[in-house]
């Protein structure tokens, strides 16, 4: 048996995703200082959260007792049979390449993807089923893409850090075999931010005019006009990636 | 002073706006893209369901021609989708990248839980420890 008091806590460790990650040292520091059952002295509270926190692994769709983990949707819910594997499998590409149309940067599109999943698991049992699972994903995705690009330009006084801005055409750019792809990036840049997403939506991802209308919080009318101005805009550039 | 209200554009302006910048007509563009009948009239002139403006018509053409450019019109199979897929194409480690970032926060949430246990365990000894204000009044 361990002497008690034997492990030591270093503290926190750094922040990942913007939480404070703890070693992993913590549950065994726990058992060491508390040892078994630890007592009636112990308030109920707290003896419920330890044995939820040291049977999580075997537990995994078990509710906190106080709080910190969201609970799980169950029973009837209209995401009660979907795992992470399948909301990944389903709904990356499209949250990644809205991401993408927001943001324009790739590295910075991987991260608000991540933040999406996460925001997308913790509060998956919020989903009534009102709407497409879908249409409420991508709501989530645009907004984490909007407020991490709002948060970016805030705070960035790097050039280098800024997302990629659209840039005119030069003859240094003018690769041969690169050029079509190269000026269809540019036009797409060249799209506002919202016509970016609704092309993306509506003509990679086939979403509904009623979809994006309800994941970007704009009138249908909106998405009907810009995706038209946009696939005007885009027509020349277009023809060219085609030949 | 009474307001005047923009009446539905004819669909020779209808076109012109769609060929022209966004801010050169802004009364337009926000009159457009709040009207239900004019954004549907616009997506039928795309679409081939009604006739072309008698005024410019060959420009109309083009216009609206080009506007299907992407395919049809829900494209997921279209140029336009490929080519965007094509430029903005999904890193292959991503779903990797998703499943440790969730279950980081995970970890997370559980070390949060245990660290409210700890602060409750404080607090439930102190109440058991202390007397309560009613075994603190000393008889009168």
């Amino acid at each position: 048996m361990r002497e008690r008091g034997a492990t030591r806590l270093d503290g926190p460790g750094p922040l990942v995703d913007g939480v404070v990650t703890w070693p992993t040292s913590v549950r065994e520091l726990l058992l060491d200082l508390l040892g078994p059952p630890p007592g009636a002295f112990v308030g109920d509270r707290a003896v419920g959260a330890l044995l939820f926190t040291l049977n999580a692994e075997q537990t995994p769709q078990a509710t906190s007792p106080i709080g910190g983990r969201p609970p799980r949707p169950g029973g009837d819910h209209p995401a009660a049979d979907l795992d992470l594997d399948a909301l990944v499998a389903e709904f990356a590409p499209a949250v990644y390449r809205l991401a993408r149309s927001v943001v324009r940067d790739p590295a910075l599109a991987d991260d608000v993807t991540q933040d999406t999943f996460i925001k997308v698991w913790r509060s998956l049992a919020d989903y009534r089923g009102e709407g497409s699972l879908r249409g409420w994903v991508l709501r989530i995705a645009h907004n984490t893409a909007v407020s991490t690009l709002r948060r970016v330009r805030d705070t960035a006084t790097d050039p280098q850090r800024l997302p990629e801005s659209a840039a005119p055409i030069t003859t240094n750019r003018v690769v041969e075999g690169r050029l079509a792809a190269e000026e269809l990036q540019t036009a797409l840049d060249q799209l506002d931010e919202l016509s970016r997403e609704i092309v993306v939506l509506r003509e990679v991802e086939g979403c509904s005019y009623d979809e994006i209308a309800d994941a970007l919080g704009v009138p249908v009318p909106t998405v009907k006009t810009r995706l038209l101005r946009a696939r005007r805009r885009l027509a020349t550039s277009l023809e060219a990636w085609r030949s | 002073m009474r307001r005047r209200h923009l009446l539905h554009p004819s669909r020779g302006r209808l076109t012109r706006w769609l060929d022209a910048e966004p801010d050169d007509d802004p009364r337009l563009t926000h009159h457009v893209e709040t009207c239900d009948r004019c954004a549907t009239l616009l997506d039928d002139l795309a679409a081939g369901t009604v006739p072309m403006p008698s005024q410019g018509s060959g420009h109309a053409a083009e216009v609206f021609g080009s506007v299907d450019a992407g395919g049809a019109p829900i494209g997921t199979g279209g140029a336009l989708a490929v080519a965007i897929r094509d430029a903005w194409a999904v890193p292959a480690e991503l779903p990797d990248r998703i499943h440790q970032a969730v279950g980081r926060r995970e970890r997370a949430d559980r070390e949060l839980e245990l660290l409210i246990g700890l602060v409750s365990i404080a607090k439930d000894t102190a109440e058991l420890l202390l007397p309560s204000e009613d075994e603190r009044e000393e008889p009168t």
